[in-house]
């Protein structure tokens, strides 16, 4: 019985890394499409978030199933919790990722011209955190795990610094509200991406080592 | 499914037929020990069964008139035999086995008790006889009275007993004594308390059967020289006595068949008698179980 | 006994890092002395020349239920019939190191077992009762040990504690073996209850019961324990880990664990002991 647990395990764990590729995929059309104002592009990111929010499902059921009917202990019930979490994770930054995309057609890229090279260079580290928490993911590894949450604090300071460099741009250029709304909504969404790829890298760490480091300063 | 039931030849008509036979061979075996068994009863029972009478249990022995002949000193005599066998074999049997089975550390001391006493079940009854003599009659000077009778006795059924009552001890599960020492009891209490009690319908049976072979036994008496002709009912531990199997001996010597007549009903007697003490064996196990179910 | 691997900690966290279960023999952290009831000390119990229990160092503390879990033969039930001396029934044992009871070693020269065996309780596997009425089952213990106060009350009193005075109340004198199987296990409960021991012993005693009959047992020995410090051995680890706040996780004689129970089935910081729980071996 318990070598077959393992093997349900093993496709467990290969499914949601699969989900994890497709994720990271979408993020990167979606930062793709809004910066070269790709509209086929933009509506291939929504379709494949559809895929993801079915997947998310499906993950889940086999989630609770598993615990149900085996009664998972230790490093089982620790891999099934973090499953289900980074699952949840994972299809929130699908989310935002079809949010930033959906900017693609409206993106009036020369009105917010301060702007856009500083979101273009988030994107850049909101990609490479994605891509090394899920590593850490894949191989359960705390030691990326503690490095990908260092980096949310950078994240969060460049956003900020986004704001107000928006701030003071639209008090003197209220006829580019919109893009200024827009380029606002895309740096949201990227730092939210962080937040939840930093959440990804929290619960490997406890996958690997148990400990609970959410919420703590850094 | 059919694949495998060819890989067997069962060959069933065959088999059943050899079941059979040897149903029906051992059914053969068992008819024929009760038929000998019931021809022995019938034919004691037909010659014995006219001469049955109160007088006849009430009358003493006399070797001149047959029809007033009875069996009154040999009955008495056996009772008393087996009443002193029951107060002495009893105690010192079930005692002993209680010591061995409970008590008694298991070293080579107690192995060596164990096999003795198995060994002394099996001696044949002549030598206890013998040894009654020697110890109880001359040396003791009991004399040949009724008292040194049942010491002998109750020597010969003291192995018996003492086996009977370890198997009936060993029978009791473990699990209760455990029960009784993990709640800080002494071996004594729960020896007491809960093994003997369990133990006892064994020990009863036991008992019961030990006192059925005494009653039968004439070897070790002649030996000792319990009169074979008495009339007196004995009033004492240490007078003369006879007992029933001596008796019917006797009878059996005596050329007339009217004593011949008499033996049987004294047989028939005797048997009514061993029969009467086994029922006893079989309702205290069977009340004792009652009780312990209900 | 192996360490889990030490990962490098965090930078500047002001919370506490989460204790693993902490491995056998360490007393560095050693509980507040009034609590501890039972303490073993290097012990070790041989049946000849096979060592059964291989230098065991654990405490029980007081009104705590303490599972101890492991595979078939790995010496939990020695362990565990160490505490009341009632391995000295099996020829040939011969004991190491030391059991202490409230401090005092259980194994001295001088130590009486029948008086230890009153205030250290035990129940077994397979129900035992006396063949005799429920009544006699729970009042033979205290009138051997003098007790001498209102017999009836205490039979009631031992009753109502484990979960039967209901069931039996109508009928106190008839047999104890008319009794279902948990009824009977309950039974002797409430005889081992009735001495007011400090300390029950508990060897798998659910392994004989269903499902339903097990269920109310273990509530049962929730109940108990804010009355006294039970000891359980069972080789269900899911029942370990409902019932009890300590576990210690045995294997071929020797403890290879010991911690909080929660930590033990969520982190435990040996290998063998992941193994084990999560069913990689028997």
């Amino acid at each position: 019985m318990t070598a077959h647990f393992v093997q349900l395990l093993d496709d467990l764990q290969r499914r949601s890394m699969r989900m994890a590729s497709l994720v990271e995929d979408v993020v990167q059309e979606a930062c793709e499409a809004v910066f070269d104002g790709n509209e086929k592009l933009a509506r291939r990111v929504i379709g494949r978030d559809q895929e993801v929010d079915v997947e998310e499902v499906q993950i889940e059921a086999e989630v609770v199933r598993l615990t149900a009917l085996y009664q998972p202990v230790g490093s089982d019930l620790r891999l099934l919790y973090t499953v289900l979490k980074t699952n949840n994770n994972l299809e929130r930054i699908a989310d935002c990722a079809v949010n930033i995309a959906e900017r693609a057609e409206y993106l009036d890229r020369l009105a917010v011209g301060n702007q856009v090279n500083t979101v273009r260079q988030m994107t850049g580290i909101v990609q490479c955190m994605l891509r090394v928490a899920i590593q850490a993911y894949g191989d359960q590894d705390a030691d990326r795990g503690y490095k990908v949450q260092s980096e949310d604090d950078a994240v969060d300071a460049t956003y900020a610094q986004i704001i107000r460099s928006v701030v003071v741009d639209a008090a003197g250029n209220p006829d580019n509200m919109a893009a200024y709304l827009d380029i606002l909504s895309i740096a949201k969404n990227l730092e939210r991406i962080a937040d939840h790829a930093t959440n990804i890298a929290e619960d490997v760490v406890y996958l690997s080592t148990g400990e609970i480091i959410r919420h703590q300063q850094r | 499914m059919t694949q495998s039931a060819n890989m067997f030849n069962t060959r069933l008509p065959r088999r059943r037929l050899v079941a059979g036979l040897f149903a029906g061979m051992f059914l053969a075996i068992t008819l024929i020990g009760v038929a000998v068994l019931a021809i022995l009863i019938v034919s004691v029972a037909g010659e014995g069964w006219s001469s049955l009478s109160v007088k006849f249990l009430t009358n003493p022995p006399s070797r001149l008139w047959p029809e007033n002949a009875g069996l009154n000193s040999a009955l008495f005599g056996t009772l008393w035999l087996t009443g002193i066998t029951i107060v002495v074999s009893i105690p010192v049997g079930v005692g002993g086995a209680v010591y061995l089975e409970e008590f008694a550390r298991d070293n080579r001391l107690t192995r060596l008790i164990r096999i003795n006493i198995a060994n002394l079940a099996g001696v044949p009854s002549v030598v206890y006889g013998i040894l009654g003599l020697a110890v109880f009659v001359r040396w003791l000077n009991f004399d040949r009275s009724v008292l040194s009778g049942g010491l002998t006795l109750s020597l010969l059924v003291l192995p018996v007993v003492i086996i009977a009552s370890r198997e009936a001890l060993a029978g009791v599960p473990p699990s209760i004594r455990h029960a009784a020492y993990a709640l800080g009891a002494t071996k004594w209490q729960t020896v007491r308390a809960h093994v003997l009690p369990a133990a006892l319908p064994g020990i009863i049976t036991g008992v019961i059967l030990a006192l059925s072979r005494a009653v039968g036994e004439t070897a070790p008496l002649i030996m000792l020289g319990g009169l074979t002709f008495c009339t007196a009912v004995p009033d004492g531990p240490l007078s003369d006595f006879t007992a029933m199997p001596i008796q019917i001996y006797n009878w059996l010597d005596e050329p007339q068949p009217e004593f011949h007549h008499l033996a049987a009903a004294g047989i028939i007697v005797m048997l009514g008698l061993l029969l009467s003490m086994n029922a006893l064996a079989i309702g205290i196990r069977a009340w004792k179980q009652r009780r312990r179910l209900s | 006994m192996t360490l889990m691997k030490e990962t490098p900690p965090p930078k500047q966290t002001n919370t506490p890092t989460a204790p693993h279960a902490r491995p056998a023999a360490d007393f560095s952290d050693a509980p507040a002395a009034s609590d501890v009831v039972i303490r073993t000390d290097r012990l070790t119990v041989r049946y000849g020349t096979f060592e059964a229990v291989k230098r065991v160092s654990m405490s029980v503390l007081a009104n705590q239920v303490t599972a101890i879990i492991g595979p078939s033969g790995c010496g939990k039930s020695t362990l565990l019939r160490t505490m009341n001396r009632m391995n000295d029934f099996v020829p040939g044992v011969s004991v190491d190191g030391r059991a202490l009871f409230h401090g005092d070693d259980l194994y001295a020269s001088g130590a009486d077992p029948v008086a230890l065996r009153r205030r250290i309780g035990m129940v077994f596997q397979k129900p035992n009762p006396f063949p005799k009425s429920i009544y006699r089952n729970i009042a033979w213990g205290p009138k051997i040990n003098g007790y001498r106060g209102n017999m009836d009350e205490l039979v009631e009193h031992a009753l109502k504690q484990s979960a039967l005075w209901d069931e039996v109340k109508d009928k106190l004198h008839n047999s104890a073996l008319a009794l279902s199987g948990g009824q009977q296990q309950r039974l002797c409960i409430a005889r081992a209850i009735a001495l007011q021991p400090e300390v029950l012993l508990m060897d798998e005693p659910c392994s004989a019961l269903d499902p339903i009959a097990t269920a109310r047992i273990e509530d049962l020995i929730d109940e108990l324990k804010s009355r006294f410090t039970v000891v359980l051995v069972t080789h269900n680890m899911q029942q370990a880990a409902r019932v009890s706040g300590v576990t210690a996780f045995m294997y071929m004689g020797e403890l290879i664990e010991v911690g909080d129970t929660n930590m033990m089935f969520t982190k435990p910081g040996n290998p063998k002991t992941q193994d084990y729980i999560t069913g990689r071996f028997g």
